[in-house]
């Protein structure tokens, strides 16, 4: 338990911004270099780097040298591991929501 | 003696940075070209040593020591891109170019040594800089890495850079604004 909170953490705090998000959402529409991803962020080509190295860090983005431009992917991984945290509060949920439409279908019938 | 000074001009896409360093251009040239010794005020990296080179930029604020931010984790601002030497003069001239956001062209930085007594006066040109935010950013940028610079010279304390940079940023913001408006009127 304590170990998987240790590996989410670098991954939440990459996160935790929304110039990191932007840069993930254009990288789910497929790969980009530092330049194409700085475009749209207004933010410099430096600034941008220092994003996609912390993406990179978490192991969120994968960065491939082509030339002197450098080619950023998702990887996708670390977002399954979000996805398999977030289903064990899935249940508890579900669990919720049966018991409302059982709550629902009792006043139905009333 | 010369004064340090910035010159911003917003319309030209240029800045202009003159700084009075305390050591000879033989000694600033090092800082200029030499992995470790760029390290201590900009970033790591290796510079070929002819035009048409390449001109690494590794940053990593473990190198500023003391300076780096107390709060962030280290590995918070690496970064690593490149560029190329366009003139790589010894102890005179060193042009570069760096990467600017989607299509537009390269920036070009040119600093200049020039002796002036027991020291250097050091100009540094950033042009071709064309968005608004660029330009605040590499005003910021140069002026914090120049001060970090003068004060590893000079061996003095420097202020914590990225507190600094924020300061300048802020400052620089402001002075573009007033800059507009004063044109405007």
């Amino acid at each position: 338990m304590v170990e998987q909170q240790s590996s989410l953490d670098p991954i939440f705090k990459a996160l935790a911004d929304p110039a990191r998000r932007t840069i993930l959402a254009q990288l789910s529409d497929g790969p980009a270099s530092i330049g194409d991803l700085a475009a749209p962020l207004d933010m410099s080509f430096a600034g941008t780097s220092k994003h996609v190295g912390i993406l990179v860090s978490a192991q969120l983005v994968q960065k491939e040298k082509v030339g002197r431009r450098q080619v950023c992917s998702l990887n996708p991984k670390p977002l399954a591991e979000i996805r398999d945290w977030l289903d064990r509060y899935a249940v508890f949920w579900t669990a919720r929501l049966d018991e409302l439409e059982a709550a629902v279908s009792r006043y139905d019938d009333e | 003696m010369m004064m340090n000074s910035e010159t911003l001009s917003e319309a030209k896409g240029r800045l202009v940075f003159r700084r009075h360093l305390p050591s000879p251009p033989k000694t600033v040239w090092r800082f200029l070209v030499e992995d470790k010794k760029r390290g201590e005020w900009l970033c790591r990296g290796l510079v070929e040593p002819h035009a048409g080179g390449r001109i690494e930029f590794k940053f990593d604020p473990e190198e500023f020591g003391q300076f780096r931010p107390p709060d962030k984790s280290p590995t918070a601002y690496t970064a690593e891109f490149e560029g190329q030497v366009v003139t790589y003069d010894p102890d005179h001239k060193l042009a570069f170019t760096w990467p600017s956001a989607g299509d537009l062209e390269d920036s070009l930085i040119t600093i200049t040594l020039t002796p002036n007594g027991d020291g250097t006066n050091l100009e540094l040109i950033h042009e071709r800089v064309v968005r608004e935010s660029d330009l605040i950013g590499s005003a910021a940028g140069w002026h914090t890495h120049l001060e970090l610079l003068e004060c590893r010279l000079s061996r003095q304390m420097a202020p914590n850079f990225f507190t600094r940079h924020d300061e300048l940023e802020a400052e620089y913001e402001a002075r573009l604004k007033a800059l507009r408006s004063e044109r405007e009127t």
